[in-house]
């Protein structure tokens, strides 16, 4: 029984922290993608400084929008879910589920701050120099101690299949972070490493972490928002348990595997290729059981799509997970990937699981918690938050569809053979040729931005909306 | 071996152990035989470490994250093996530490850019790339060639790639210093440096030793290194 | 090694039949209640 003597039940407060570092990071990721685009699209906004050119500006780009926003959410919805479906408060008490959220903050901080000054391992997704790789080792065993901890405390029994995500995602990015970055540093004080790995093996390891940090940090993990988030918002239970556990030990085993299809037509061994692709084909199952144990959640409560925002982000996200996760397996067949590798359709299906699926099933996730944990009666304005929802698919589809129509264009002017046998392009006439579509693609992020602009003014009047009194006293007599 | 997944279920430590036994299966089978496979790295003649000055140029295309635009892979298809080169092979990056293969194309592959353009070329693209190329989308890095190398931690960095694999002898750490110089220096004379480098590209135009010499003496020097005619390189099977 | 070169033969089969087994287990009737309960986890759970 709630006992109002008693601390607070569940340890809300650095989840609460986590939502707002996920929007504060969501806007500096979205904002930074946009300067990049417009970058690619008229290169004299490279300013020609060494802090501003889009080298160095790139990873601040993909780091905040996997690791600072994408890793912001995850952490802070891992935290709220764990407590919620073992029925126990946070083990490890306060003040290390603080260090853990300030500690986060600190390398997301250290990381940026490090390419922009010229710091970084050369390895995509793995930018961060050796001591920052430290750092993070030091904070995400404390998160996993925290988090498995919490799990053994439990007070429910049964583990439900969302903590088996996180737990998986907590794990398997601790195996990838050790093993992807053993590098000899310069020396004590100077901020450069030489990966121990060189080569066709370096290839392969970075590879094996570079696709697995999309398998286990962007899919694995928001599948376990996924399993809390929509059967809470929809009211009802996951469709198919039983086939949640055949998702989850397949996903998981196959996942690892995939990371090849990155490396196709390369002097990487063609065993790996073949492995990597076969792999990468069988992962549409497990991926597409996700989706539709998502998808049929909704069955029978399809009309709260019309009532609550946050459901309907959480709900085209699964559909663009679904998207996203047939896109990649026909990408990864050596005769598809010979066209599309190096090119501009890569980063169209990168932005349809990134925007699609994990920015929208975070959004959804942030309309459902922002009312419950600042003890709000609902949203500030639902009719913002549609707008939002519409205004940021059209930014995807903006984004997707220009990088596909750039990307395939790139992929055949690059093989195009004239009448007399001679290549028919020069590189720099491909570069040319996807002008229109750079500046297609930078509308598209100019909208998404919008729309997350939209939310965080939403958001910020949702907690500032006056109707705290009665929540509370609601929340303290209901339970 | 009749569990039920329940068990699993109710138990975190079982979950944990048996998560860890799965995810570890694909990263063995595809990461370890690479290291035991003796036809993985091909065995031609010609690859060596860096020089001094070309690992520095090295370590400045991975500062300013060139990879993020350029790829240093041909990969073994018609159209790029006519417009690049040879493909690439596993040898020619047994020294890179990181690899630099990339993955993104929006300036174009740099695998075996060495030689195919002048020095002066090259200092021109760097400073203002739209001068030479119209099309260009490549940033300027004119501030390259005001910033004087830093060489304070050059022994360092060698003896550290010496760590981690690059067979630099005692007697090339010891020359390091002088080697920079030299091949930095267009007037010096670098047949000491070419005897322990084959293939080293001076640069520079005398002075200070600039970053964008390191960079010129890196780029020129890609894809140089192996010799495809030569008939030892024949059997390259893998 | 005899165990290494059977592995390389059969490994495919065998994980074709520890798959077959994980849906046996987890699609048997027996098991259908224990996990519609554990699907009213999230749902019951106090405001």
């Amino acid at each position: 029984m709630y006992d109002a003597l008693r601390a607070p039940r569940y340890n809300d407060d650095v989840v609460k922290k986590f939502v707002i570092a996920t929007v504060f990071w969501g806007v500096v990721a979205f904002l930074v993608g946009v300067i990049i685009a417009s970058q690619l699209a008229w290169p004299e906004l490279n300013l020609g400084l060494s802090f501003t050119n889009f080298g160095r500006l790139r990873p601040v780009h993909t780091s905040a929008g996997i690791f600072a926003f994408g890793g912001s959410a995850l952490l802070g919805t891992s935290f709220y879910v764990v407590q919620r479906t073992c029925r126990v408060r946070l083990f490890g008490g306060e003040a290390v589920a603080n260090f853990v959220f300030w500690g986060y903050q600190f390398f997301l901080v250290m990381a940026a701050l490090s390419y922009v000054m010229g710091f970084s391992q050369g390895q995509e997704y793995a930018e961060p120099e050796w001591h920052l790789d430290l750092w993070l080792t030091v904070v995400w065993v404390t998160y996993a101690v925290v988090f498995i901890g919490t799990i053994v405390k439990r007070e429910e029994p049964h583990i439900y299949v969302a903590n088996w995500f996180y737990m998986g995602f907590i794990l398997t990015i601790a195996v990838l972070h050790l093993a992807n970055n053993l590098a000899m540093p310069v020396s004590l004080f100077t901020a450069k490493s030489y990966n121990v790995a060189s080569g066709v093996q370096n290839a392969m390891i970075q590879w094996w972490y570079g696709h697995n940090a999309v398998g286990f940090f962007l899919t694995a993990g928001f599948l376990g928002m996924m399993y809390y988030f929509i059967p809470k918002a929809a009211d009802r239970p996951i469709y198919s348990y039983r086939l949640s556990i055949v998702h989850f030990w397949s996903l998981v085993f196959m996942y690892i595997w995939a990371g090849p299809h990155h490396l196709h037509w390369t002097a990487l061994p063609d065993w790996t290729q073949t492995l990597g692709m076969a792999f990468s084909i069988m992962l549409w199952m497990p991926s597409w059981g996700g989706m539709i144990n998502g998808m049929m959640t909704l069955s029978g409560a399809w009309d709260k799509l019309r009532t609550d925002p946050g459901l309907r982000f959480s709900v085209t996200a699964v559909g663009f997970y679904g998207m996203a996760t047939f896109e990649g397996p026909v990408m990864s067949i050596r005769g598809v990937n010979a066209l599309s590798h190096y090119t501009d359709w890569g980063i169209g299906h990168v932005h349809a699981g990134t925007l699609g699926w994990n920015a929208f099933i975070t959004f959804g996730a942030l309309y459902y918690l922002v009312p419950v944990l600042w003890k709000r009666e609902g949203l500030y304005s639902k009719k913002l938050a549609s707008w939002h929802f519409w205004i940021s698919t059209l930014g995807i589809v903006f984004y997707i569809t220009s990088m596909w129509v750039a990307g395939i264009m790139q992929g055949l002017m690059w093989r195009a053979y004239d009448a007399l046998g001679f290549l028919q392009y020069s590189f720099a006439e491909s570069v040319s040729a996807v002008h229109p579509y750079y500046v297609i693609r930078m509308l598209g992020g100019v909208l998404f931005l919008t729309g997350m602009l939209i939310m965080v003014y939403n958001l910020i009047q949702t907690v500032r909306s006056p109707v705290t009194e009665r929540r509370a006293a609601l929340a303290m007599a209901g339970t | 071996m009749f569990i039920r997944h329940e068990t699993i279920e109710k138990n975190a430590f079982l979950m944990l152990v048996l998560t860890l036994l799965v995810i570890s299966i694909g990263g063995i089978v595809e990461v370890i035989p690479l290291f035991t496979i003796e036809t993985t790295v091909e065995h031609v003649t010609g690859v060596r470490p860096y020089t001094p000055l070309e690992s520095r140029g090295r370590d400045i295309y991975i500062r300013e994250g060139c990879y993020v635009c350029h790829s240093q892979m041909i990969r073994a298809l018609r159209d790029e093996v006519e417009r690049y080169g040879h493909y690439s092979i596993a040898a020619e990056g047994m020294y890179d530490h990181p690899f630099q293969w990339g993955s993104k194309r929006i300036g174009p592959d740099l695998a075996r850019v060495g030689g195919k353009y002048s020095n002066d070329w090259h200092y021109a693209h760097l400073i203002n790339a739209q001068s030479v190329v119209p099309e260009s989308l490549m940033p300027h890095y004119a501030f390259m060639s005001d910033t004087p190398l830093d060489t304070d931690d050059l022994i360092k960095r060698l003896k550290a790639q010496r760590a981690v694999g690059v067979p630099y002898s005692d007697d090339e750490i010891a020359n390091a210093m002088a080697d920079l110089h030299t091949q930095a220096d267009p007037a010096a004379d670098n047949a000491a440096l070419l005897k322990r480098y084959p293939k080293a590209v001076q640069v520079g135009h005398g002075g200070a030793v600039t970053e964008m010499d390191a960079m010129v003496a890196y780029l020129q020097v890609l894809g140089t290194m192996v010799d495809f005619a030569d008939p030892a390189n024949e059997n390259m099977r893998q | 090694m005899a165990i290494i070169q059977w592995l390389q033969h059969h490994s495919v089969i065998m994980m074709g039949v520890v798959f077959i087994m994980i849906l046996v287990t987890t699609f048997w009737p027996g098991s259908k209640a224990t996990f519609d309960k554990a699907a009213h986890i999230p749902l019951d759970d106090d405001r």
